[in-house]
């Protein structure tokens, strides 16, 4: 499927961790992008160094991708190079993905993975499960597929090359999207109530008779409702408020 | 609290957020629960991490924005209630510790934009005035990586030691009659667990699911 | 329905597009003007991959575009057109075609020969020149990134000096 060895696809994919490494303002992650594809580049040119340099310099230019979604990228554009396509059309390839990996990778990932796979851990821990295991139940399965979603996007890049947009497209993406968000809108109701009767510190070994007392049960309550009816705006605010106790309690306390 | 480990720590969960690998081991859930392991008390940094993971689940790490590192201010604050108390659980300490790390992540967060500005200058500048060899990239980017972890010990020991010595002073003299430092805890908690609909569509479209979690959630906590 | 959007937008199709004025101005279809895109079919899919699934997109060559201008005034869609350089704009522009219309500039990234305007605006002189050229045929030009952020006018920017900061 590709004139790149096993060695330069595999150095790839592992160097496609590091893709952000060097995250910048002005480039985004151009130069990690450069650096995941470099084990492609020395196979191709490594004979010739003015070549080298010069796709070197090349891969360095802008470019953003959601992490897990790089892969894809690097893979198709060390497929392109390898098929000795022309650099402008590489880099039309990567202006054009470089806007949709990152807003895919957001939504599937930022926005429903990863709060999803979180949730189910707070529920298991909440619900009485041991720590280790709710720990360990997080990150097995949210970097399962973490890792498949790595794999499958980078095979689909070397397979695929520039075409990976139709491929893409017959993907049962907003279905996923779907059943992920779903699940997780589930999952944040399931543990409102646990939440709200401190099963968390219960659990801690922090409270020894059980329960909160019921009027702070139903202030968490009304809490929920608030977080419900503002969504993420309620977050600074409520830092805030946290603040202000605590310096009130410690002037109380007799500190000034 | 072994800081020389806490130091190794903050500079793995930093690297983890965005340099290298982004598994997750630096959201605050896991963070503060290894960080109370290192002290042989993971149900403490548990029962803090749960709350911080709640405030940190709304945060999405979208466009070039500026957003707070919970992870790294997750095992700062939690190594310093681990530090300044024990063996037995102090709610009002972690109370503290969890307001603590509410305020340091904007810090670490800082810390991260300034590093981002450095690499404009080691990388991205760098990279557009050429010739670039794979050798000098390569030295640069895993530079870039280098910064990263040290910025993250940094981050993590000063606001570690800085909340260790607050705590000590804070925590015995700490009061207010009618509130229950648990009980505020877990009204945040439960705020934060709701604004968290909002990610997956709000109230608008996915009540029902929401709802219907609330059921089976008040379901469980009748039958055990 | 008139065109809710003119954006000249290096990126096209990305998350400030898609998310950021998609909400605020729920366009049916969104027309990406360009004449090489409008002939290659693996780019348009590409483009497509971060796309909702409920907005209609087309893509038109300027000519095509020019010859349909009129018409989408008259559209009981919302339409949202995109460029992703300024040259396309003002050519879609030429002849008075747009005149009393405004042009939102969203982002112009950092490329050898273009100096900084705005933190997301980068424009070289043949850039300026056409900036003003578009101002000449009636158009408004305003940069803005996001719904939200501050409106910036360009009227100053093709004469030579950047607008103050």
């Amino acid at each position: 499927m590709t004139a790149l060895g096993f060695r330069a696809r595999a150095a790839m994919f592992l160097r496609s961790f590091a893709v952000q490494g060097s995250w910048n303002y002005r480039t985004l992650i151009g130069a990690g992008f450069a650096f995941a594809l470099l084990p492609a580049l020395r196979a191709l040119y490594g004979r010739d160094p003015a070549r080298l340099n010069d796709a070197v310099a090349r891969h360095c230019r802008l470019f953003n991708s959601h992490p897990y979604l790089s892969p894809m990228a690097i893979a198709a554009v060390a497929q392109l190079e390898a098929e000795g396509e022309d650099p402008r059309v590489v880099d039309r390839f990567k202006s054009a993905v470089r806007g949709s990996l990152g807003s895919l990778g957001d939504r599937l990932v930022w926005a429903a993975w990863r709060p999803a796979c979180l949730l189910f851990a707070l529920a298991l821990l909440f619900a009485g499960a041991r720590w280790w295991v709710g720990i360990v139940a997080f990150l097995a399965i949210y970097n399962g597929g973490h890792v498949l979603l790595r794999v499958w996007s980078y095979r689909l890049g070397l397979v695929e090359g520039k075409f990976i947009g139709e491929r893409l497209r017959q993907s049962p993406i907003d279905l996923v999207e779907r059943v992920l968000t779903v699940g997780a809108a589930f999952l944040a109701g399931l543990i409102i109530p646990m939440a709200a009767v401190g099963a968390n510190f219960r659990a801690a070994g922090l409270m020894v008779d059980g329960l909160l007392p019921a009027h702070w049960v139903i202030a968490a309550a009304a809490g929920a409702v608030i977080g419900v009816r503002f969504g993420a705006r309620v977050r600074q605010p409520t830092v805030w408020i946290l603040v202000l106790i605590a310096i009130l309690g410690s002037v109380r306390g007799g500190l000034l | 609290m072994n800081w020389l480990l806490v130091a190794v720590w903050g500079s793995v969960v930093g690297l983890d957020a965005t340099s290298f690998p982004q598994a997750m081991v630096s959201r605050p859930l896991v963070a503060a629960t290894l960080t109370g392991l290192l002290a042989g008390r993971p149900l403490e940094g548990l029962a803090i991490g749960a709350v911080l993971e709640a405030f940190a689940l709304v945060v999405l790490p979208i466009g070039a924005a500026r957003y707070p590192e919970s992870g790294t201010a997750a095992v700062a604050g939690t190594a310093a209630y681990m530090a300044a108390t024990g063996p037995a659980p102090v709610p009002v300490a972690m109370f503290l510790t969890i307001v603590f790390a509410l305020l340091w992540e904007r810090v670490t967060g800082m810390s991260v934009d300034l590093m981002r500005r450095i690499n404009v200058r080691l990388v991205g500048e760098w990279t557009e005035q050429g010739p670039a060899t794979p050798g000098s990239l390569e030295r640069r980017h895993l530079g870039a990586m280098a910064i990263d972890g040290v910025r993250g010990a940094v981050v993590t020991l000063v606001g570690g030691l800085a909340a260790a010595a607050l705590l000590r002073w804070l925590a015995p003299v700490w009061s207010l009659d009618s509130a229950s430092p648990l009980g505020l805890l877990a009204v945040a908690g439960a705020v934060m667990f709701g604004a968290a609909l909002s990610l997956f569509g709000g109230w608008g479209e996915r009540r029902l699911a929401f709802l219907l979690g609330i059921l089976c959630g008040s379901i469980l906590l009748l039958v055990r | 329905m008139p065109v809710v959007l003119f954006r000249i937008d290096e990126r096209l199709i990305h998350g400030q597009v898609v998310v950021g004025w998609g909400s605020q101005l729920h366009p049916d279809v969104l027309v990406v003007v360009d004449d090489e895109l409008a002939v290659s079919t693996w780019e348009q899919d590409l483009y497509c991959m971060g796309l909702p699934p409920n907005l209609e997109i087309r893509f038109l060559g300027v000519e095509e575009a020019r010859a349909e201008l009129s018409r989408w005034r008259d559209s009981p869609k919302r339409i949202f057109v995109l460029t992703r350089d300024v040259q396309t704009m003002s050519r879609l522009a030429e002849g008075g075609t747009m005149a009393g219309e405004e042009v939102n500039l969203g982002g112009i990234h950092h490329a050898p020969g273009r100096e900084q305007v705005l933190p997301y605006v980068f424009l070289s002189a043949e850039e300026r020149e056409e900036l003003g050229r578009l101002t000449g045929e009636g158009v408004r030009v305003t940069a803005q990134d996001l719904p939200g952020a501050r409106r910036v006018p360009m009227a100053g920017v093709s004469g030579g000096s950047p607008p103050g900061k």
